[in-house]
Formats: structure tokens, sequence, C-alpha cells
């Protein structure tokens, strides 16, 4: 068991849980390098690309003309991610979170059975909300655990919890994690939360040792609440020097300690 | 090795809204709940297995969350909430967690939204499907009703989202996060679903036929199933005892033909059980109806098992989807608490044509039952989208 002692909060205790983020990547539409996104989670201003789109270039030609556009941000930031570190894919679990993932597809396909056209097969194959990550283990044929999370604002929360139990269950596997929105066409962008933009973050995640950030849910400290997504907030927290970040949450928050 | 409590659960699908109808209609394989449907393109009519039964209202500070799928999660939640009310009292609200399957979330009240913003290019006044429409919203509106305060998340992988559940359940247990967690699947009856399914040639106009040389496609369901698991170990009652999760890799739509991914797991399943595939009395197929599920499932069981009584509960209520998992998982919870020494089991109802193209599996009769001195186990099947396959063995004792 990879838990440490404990502080206590009120009469709770809470556990934590070292993790080791061995390495992520992000695309986002205003920022499609790595570096850039970076930079805008450091608070610098980088330059704003426009109309970006994933090239998810590693992806076979076949693949990618079926690729919805989650579908490409995830795998241009999982691939490679995973080619980088050698992962072993035998041995890795593979957790998508999400808030709305394939609403654009959704959307477009009410806009066909109102109008009274048939479905296309491939667009109601694509609508599911784990469609990245079906791709994902057909181009890395991935044949282990993939599950996709979706927890409103406590996605990232969810899937730490995940991981805490895959690494937990074997502690030499690896935990590959991969967030994508895309912006809600009309007129869901007036119905459910959008993101700032349009992204895909994949991090990988090993067991932790005693110099790695310890994770810990409920929160051990006073929470901030952070803007959605709070994925941002973790990453700029993570990229920083400060000592904690304590979240904000639905069920208590959670805390980050190095 | 998996080994916690299923301490309670609640139902709602085609064959009723409480578990006293649902066993009676089940074991006596009453296919008369499935009810006729007009497609709203194209205007084919299919068979579905809609809830016939009013469902419950959200109370009025609930509101927000109400469509027609969280009140078939409130309809379930109703029939075990005293027992919510315990492991609330026992381990505090903040120990109690809630990890939801489920595909469709509230599609049918998005669908509704979209339905009149196509025609008017406004939506309602006041009109707000957020809770409703995403996923996470499918575990936040049993965790409000349940008045607990731990994680709650959905998992959403088509087909296989409900079983999977079972394995992020223990994963909150095992981990210590959570002391008790309530757990399933919901999907609702929408357009989306069922033009989608039409448009992939895979629905059929009448029952469906799993296994059988002329079996064509799949009817859908909806309905949500509930269990509420905890770490208690009571000396009886029925287990979570392993979960196996795989993936083909093969196609987005399609299962792996020769069913690789199917057999990895089931065989993870038996692994984490600790359990040979003899040690397992009944298998609940995931048995669509569909000429490509069954055949690499059929292939994929007999290579794990020899001889394995099982059924395909679909032509009584529907492929659920979403919520298939938990609902196929609750009915073989049903058969392992029902009155009396014998295990009765669920019957597989077709035409009995067999197709000689596929292994012969031994499928169940109405009236079929078990008895077996010892633990009775058995296991559910789901396989989904994107090759997500997913087994679950469950255990009374």
């Amino acid at each position: 068991m990879s838990q440490t002692a404990s502080h206590a909060v009120g009469s709770e205790s809470a556990a934590t849980h070292p993790l080791k983020l061995v390495g992520w990547r992000a695309w986002a539409e205003p920022y499609p390098e790595h570096a850039d996104f970076e930079a805008f989670l450091r608070g610098a201003q980088p330059p704003i690309a426009d109309g970006a789109k994933p090239k998810a270039a590693a992806v076979p030609a076949r693949l990618r003309r079926r690729c919805t556009l989650v579908s490409k941000m995830v795998l241009e930031t999982s691939l490679p991610l995973v080619d980088q570190y050698g992962v072993d894919l035998t041995r890795t679990n593979l957790l998508f979170g999400s808030r709305n993932s394939e609403i654009n597809i959704l959307r477009n396909l009410l806009n066909d059975i109102e109008g009274g056209e048939a479905l296309s097969p491939t667009a109601f194959g694509n609508s599911v909300h784990h469609t990245a990550s079906g791709y994902f283990g057909l181009v890395c044929k991935h044949q282990g655990v993939s599950r996709t999370i979706s927890a409103n604002q406590d996605t990232l929360t969810c899937c730490m919890l995940e991981t805490v139990d895959l690494l937990r269950r074997d502690p030499e596997a690896w935990v590959l994690m991969v967030f994508a929105e895309e912006m809600p066409l009309p007129p869901f962008d007036q119905m459910l939360a959008s993101p700032p933009f349009p992204f895909a973050v994949a991090m990988l995640w090993r067991r932790g040792g005693p110099d790695d950030p310890r994770f810990s849910m409920p929160a051990l400290g006073p929470v901030t609440e952070c803007p959605s997504p709070t994925l941002f907030a973790f990453l700029s927290w993570y990229l920083s020097e400060k000592r904690e970040l304590h979240q904000a949450g639905s069920f208590g928050g959670c805390s980050w300690l190095r | 090795m998996a080994n916690f409590a299923l301490t309670a659960v609640g139902m709602v699908n085609a064959l009723g809204d409480n578990l006293h109808d649902i066993r009676a209609r089940l074991f006596a394989g009453d296919l008369g709940r499935m009810s006729p449907l007009t497609l709203k393109v194209g205007g084919s009519e299919v068979l579905v297995g809609a809830v016939h039964e009013d469902l419950p209202r959200f109370p009025p500070e609930l509101e927000a969350f109400t469509c027609r799928n969280n009140r078939l999660s409130l309809c379930a939640y109703q029939q075990i909430q005293a027992e919510v009310a315990r492991v609330r009292a026992c381990y505090g609200a903040n120990r109690v967690g809630v990890v939801m399957g489920s595909s469709t979330a509230g599609l049918d009240a998005s669908e509704q939204a979209f339905a009149l913003w196509y025609r008017d290019g406004k939506l309602p006044d006041g009109c707000d499907v957020h809770l409703k429409h995403e996923m996470g919203g499918v575990s936040k509106a049993i965790a409000q009703l349940a008045g607990v305060t731990g994680p709650a998340y959905t998992v959403s992988t088509a087909c296989s989202s409900s079983a999977k559940v079972f394995a992020s359940a223990a994963g909150l247990l095992a981990s210590g996060f959570c002391d008790a967690v309530i757990t399933g699947g919901v999907d609702v009856l929408c357009h989306i679903p069922l033009n989608g399914f039409n448009a992939l040639a895979s629905l059929c106009e009448g029952h469906s036929l799993p296994m059988s040389r002329n079996r064509t496609g799949l009817n859908i369901g909806e309905g949500a199933a509930l269990f509420v698991m905890t770490r208690e170990q009571p000396e009886h009652g029925v287990f979570l005892r392993g979960v196996g999760e795989s993936c083909d890799a093969y196609h987005m739509s399609a299962p792996h033909p020769e069913g690789v991914g199917a057999e990895a797991a089931m065989r993870a399943a038996l692994a984490q059980a600790g359990t040979a595939p003899e040690a397992v009395h009944y298998l609940n197929l995931h048995g669509t109806g569909t000429p490509l599920n069954d055949a690499m499932e059929s292939k994929a069981v007999a290579r794990v098992f020899d001889q394995i009584p099982c059924s395909s509960t679909k032509p009584l209520i529907g492929h659920g989807l979403g919520m298939a998992g938990a609902m196929e998982v609750g009915f073989c919870y049903l058969a392992l608490t029902a009155a009396g020494e014998a295990v009765p089991l669920p019957p597989h109802l077709w035409d009995g044509a067999v197709d000689e193209r596929l292994p012969v599996l031994p499928l169940t009769q109405p009236g079929d039952c078990l008895t077996v001195d010892g633990p009775v186990r058995m296991m559910s099947n789901s396989f989904a989208f994107g090759g997500n396959n997913c087994s679950v063995l469950i255990e009374r004792r």
C-alpha cells in the first residue's frame, strides 16, 4: 500500500498517496505547442494560435479520417507520451476523463434526427462518451483496463481516486490519464459548462516514492475554489514551487502536498 | 481478490418497478412486457423494453435533476433507501460514495430541449439540462437523493458502463476512500441510440433471438439497477468476487470475431476471484442477438467454460446499453437470493434454432434450477463499442 501517515481534519483522517507524474503533454486550440500551453499555465502570455487543429499525425490515415476532434486531441497528446516514456502497454490502465466528451457529435446527430435524416453509422459509433479511448486502443493495440470517468467539476479528483486504486492493485503498473473537452455547439453552449477552449491533456502516472507529490481526498487544509477545469489549477501548481494545493470539490475537496 | 458484500438491490425495467414483479416475470420468462415503438427517423416499428409504470417524482428541492433517466434512478433508489440510510448512519455521509454507469445520462431531456430549439430557434425559458445531460449528473442525482457526500462519479463506456462500476466501487472500498458505495447503472430510451442502432442495421423488428441461426439484431430497453456495496463481511449474503476488464483493440463498433477480448475479460474476473471456471454455476450472456456479438461470445465462452448453464435475458427487457451490466448482475442477484433450496436460473428465450456454425452452449430453459452445496457463483458479461469488455463474478455464501 502506498500510504503514509495522515493529518487529522476534524474527526476525519485521510491517507496521503504518493504518485509520480512521469510526464505530461497538452494540446489546446490556442496553444497547440506543449511549451506554449505550459507557459500559459505558468501565467505567461504565449502567442495565441489561430484556428489550430490537432494533426494526430501518428494515427494511420484510414483511422484518422474517422476520428472525432476529441479523439484527435486525445491521440495528439497521448501517443507521444507513450512513445517518449517507453510505456509497457500490457501494464497500462487508461483513464479518460471528460465532462461532455463527444457533445458535438451528439448535437449533430440530434440535428439529423430533427431534420428527418438517416443517421450516419460512423457518427453514431463515434457518439459514445469513450470514443477517444476506443481509438487509443485501436491505434496502440491497448487491451488492458480502459475506463471513462465523468464527475462534473470533480472529474480530475475522481480519476485520481481510480489511479490510487489501480496502482495499489499493481504497483508496477502505469496509468495513462487523458482529459479532453471541446466547445459545445449551439444550443448546448447555452446549456452546458464550456471549457475556456478546446484542449486535451495526457498525464502518465506511476506509483510514487517519498519525493513525489502526495494526493489526498478529502482535502487536508483550507480549500480554494478553482475555476473549471480544475486540471489547469493542478498543473499550474505542479509547475510551481508551491508546497501545497487544496482544491475545493463536491466531497471535501482534495489536497496535493510535497 | 475482491470480496465485498452486496447488501441491497433496487431495479426497474420492462418487467416491473419492484423486485417482486421483476423476479416473477424474469423466471417465468414473460416476453409480453416488450412493446412497440415507432422510430423517429424512417418511421419503422421496433420492439423496445420500455418501463410501463409511472415513475416517481423528485422532491421539489431536487427538481433540477428531473428527467426520465433520473426518475428511473429514483425508482431503483427508493428500493434501497433503507439500506442507504443504514450505511449512512453507520459510517457517515462522507464515507458513502456513488459510482454509476450510463451511456445516455439525461439525453432524453437534451433531446426535448434540442427539438424545441430546432423548431423555434430558441430554448424554452429557464431551460437547464446541465445537471441532467452531463454524465456526472447521473451520480450527483443519486448522491443528492441519498444525502451522501463521498466521491460520486459516472463511468461511461457504452454497454459495459455499469459492469465496470463494480470495479470502480470495489476500488473505492479497497483503497479506503469509502466504507459503502451506491453503485449501478441507468439508461433511458431516447432517439439517438434507437435511430443510431437502426442506422447500424442492428435492430430487429420482433423479439431478439440470441444465439439463434435466425438472429438479426437487438431490442433496446431502459431501466435502472442500483446496489449497495460495503466492506462488511456478513456470514451469509451475496458478494462481489471478481471483475475482469479488457479491450479488443480491433474495431470501433464490431467485436473481435474470435472473442479474444471477451475471453480475456472472463478469465480476468475468474483470476481476481481466485475461482476456477468449473466453480462458476451460471453465466448471464451479453447475448444481444446480433450476428457478430453472439458468434464471438459463444466461441469465447466455449473456450473458457466447459458446459456452463447460460442465458441471455435481453429478450425480456431489451438491451439496456449503459445499464445492462448492472441489471444483469441484478438478475444473478435475484437468482442467488430466491427463496428455497434450489437456485432458479433466468431462462434463455429464443426460437430453438441452433446455429450450427457456433459452439453449442447449454442454454437454460424456463424452470431450470441449480442445487449446489456451498457457495453459488454467477458471472455476467458486458461488451461495448470500442471493444470495451467487462465480466463480473458474484457469489452467494
